[in-house]
């Protein structure tokens, strides 16, 4: 039996987790972007939704209360809420910052309770110590789990039973089903298939012709076999891995290949420091919603260059890149092995190779005195300024109200209670 | 990581034994509040400084704890009187508070004073 988390209002609820004075109160996020990221349950009910500019927001609800994106207090409530989760199960899997599956399966014994004992437990357990809520779906697949979170939205704990799938999926419209797109329901409603129920009930054969592999997925997943895979976090690397988040995101395919390429420099940095260099290379892009897309690529041979890395890197990005906007990059250096003596491949000119050699050995030299990025490549000049733009009003509290010793780069790990106490 | 990784040093070993800061002041639930004010100044907590507890803990009688009293939060002594909770201030020019209705946010664990 799986389970879904899905904190509700996310963002928005964690602002009023860390300012008490919010409770109650209609309070979107996204005040950096000018449109609403998150909108509190207060604020939905009259009338905001995700998306909206905040121009249109503030005429639907003039009491609006709009707050810029903590994303630093918001990672540290996901890691908490997935930590929670880990206490009942070590099966989870972190779809994204406020979404995760976990396999119960196999609980019930040990915890002597039932399934949906076991998530009210999380439940609580999340509500007390965070002061948010979430909601829970159980069901014997990922894409009815989907469903039962969302006919419990919010707050509650939506169970669908194996044998009572069918009454589950009677009201739900084909187009409200997890990984249906567009496009396929827009197919599926030529075809007379309205509800989540009528494409469940469809013999296979008939679906097999319709859709591709993922359409087939998620009938099955409707019927109740698990075809989506669990992804579980890799945990151990031998790696170097670096990531950035810049604020606010970006669209530029360029910048964010800029930041990218900046990752790797650090890393090669940091690898060279060990005299370690990568046989194979991960990177990835994250989305503003917090979704990422990594690819991973072999190396010819062992190396710490950017240089010998940059056209291998270039084609992975192209791969994964698509539209939209995107808040962080990140890059691991594997497969780590010592760095010399370079064994140069068969048709490789050695001479070549001993120059980067030398050239990285007097960059490094060059940071030593300059500081660290004194000498970098020519597609990481775009990233190499500013990390942060922010304009007046859109810095997160948190950043402002440091406690001694924090500076405005680094901050203690655990949320800070923003109230005046009396 | 290390690349020239000899033999373990024994003092490595001893120290298998030590928790980090981070480990003896975090809990899984800790959250920590900015103090502004001297309502508890004789139990040795006072403005500026940095006051971490544990949200979602039940409080005993005697706890220092995290309160919201409609809608007003204060950090005052739990005590329970005839069966109710009572809010007790540790300075003189504070009142002690009988709650109608009372939501503990969560219990002291440290105070930090960082010069």
């Amino acid at each position: 039996m799986l389970l879904h988390v899905d904190g509700d209002s996310f963002f928005a609820s964690i602002e009023q987790s860390v300012k008490p004075y919010l409770k109650g109160k209609p309070v979107v996020t996204g005040k950096e972007r000018n449109i609403v990221a998150a909108a509190s349950i207060e604020a939905k009910k009259r009338g905001v939704t995700r998306g909206v500019t905040l121009w249109d927001a503030k005429k639907m609800v003039p009491d609006l209360v709009v707050l810029p994106t903590d994303y630093e207090t918001v990672s540290l409530f996901s890691k908490r809420m997935y930590d929670i989760v880990r206490r009942y199960t070590p099966v989870v899997e972190e779809y994204s910052v406020d979404e995760a599956f976990a396999d119960l399966s196999g609980l019930r014994r040990y915890f002597h309770s039932s399934y949906k004992a076991i998530a009210a437990k999380i439940q609580n357990d999340i509500h007390a110590e965070l002061g948010i809520t979430v909601t829970l779906g159980i069901a014997p697949t990922k894409t009815l789990c989907k469903i039962a979170t969302d006919k419990g939205k919010p707050a509650g704990l939506v169970f669908i039973h194996r044998s009572k799938i069918d009454e589950a999926l009677l009201d739900v419209d084909i187009e409200d089903v997890w990984n249906i797109g567009p496009a396929t329901s827009a197919l599926l409603r030529k075809y007379g298939i309205r509800t989540a129920l009528q494409f469940k009930q469809k013999p296979e054969e008939y679906i097999r012709k319709l859709l591709t592999k993922p359409g087939i997925h998620t009938w099955q997943e409707l019927n109740g076999i698990q075809a989506i895979e669990f992804a579980e976090e890799k945990t151990s690397y031998k790696s170097i891995g670096k990531s950035k988040t810049f604020t606010p995101p970006s669209n530029d395919k360029e910048f964010v290949f800029a930041q990218l390429i900046k990752n790797i420099e650090n890393a090669c940095m940091k690898a060279r420091r060990y005299h370690q260099g990568a046989k194979s290379i991960v990177i990835y892009v994250r989305t503003k919603e917090f979704r990422s897309l990594g690819i991973e690529g072999a190396v010819e041979r062992v190396t710490a260059y950017p240089n010998e890395l940059i056209d291998a890197v270039r084609t992975m990005f192209e791969h994964i890149w698509k539209p939209g906007y995107y808040r962080a990059t990140g890059v691991f250096l594997s497969n780590l092995q010592p760095l010399n003596p370079i064994q140069p491949t068969l048709f490789e000119n050695p001479a070549k190779l001993i120059r980067y050699t030398k050239l990285y050995g007097a960059i490094d030299e060059l940071r030593e005195h300059y500081g660290k990025h004194a000498v970098h490549l020519g597609t990481s000049l775009h990233a190499q300024k500013i990390q942060h733009l922010y304009s007046r009003g859109d810095i997160p509290v948190r950043r402002e109200t440091l406690v001694k010793g924090e500076t405005k780069r680094k901050r203690l790990p655990i949320p800070m209670l923003q109230v005046r106490l009396r | 990581m290390s690349p020239n990784a000899g033999w373990p040093s024994p003092a490595e070993e001893e120290l298998l034994d030590t928790i980090s800061f981070d480990e003896w002041l975090i809990e899984s639930s800790t959250f920590m509040v900015k103090i502004q004010n001297d309502a508890m100044q004789n139990a040795g907590i006072f403005s500026d400084d940095i006051v971490i507890f544990r949200r979602g803990q039940k409080p005993k009688s005697g706890d220092i704890v995290i309160a919201d009293v409609d809608g007003e939060w204060m950090m005052r002594y739990y005590q329970i009187e005839d069966g109710r909770p009572v809010l007790y201030p540790a300075n003189g020019h504070y009142e002690a508070v009988r709650p109608e209705e009372l939501i503990v946010i969560g219990v002291i664990r440290s105070v930090i004073r960082k010069y």
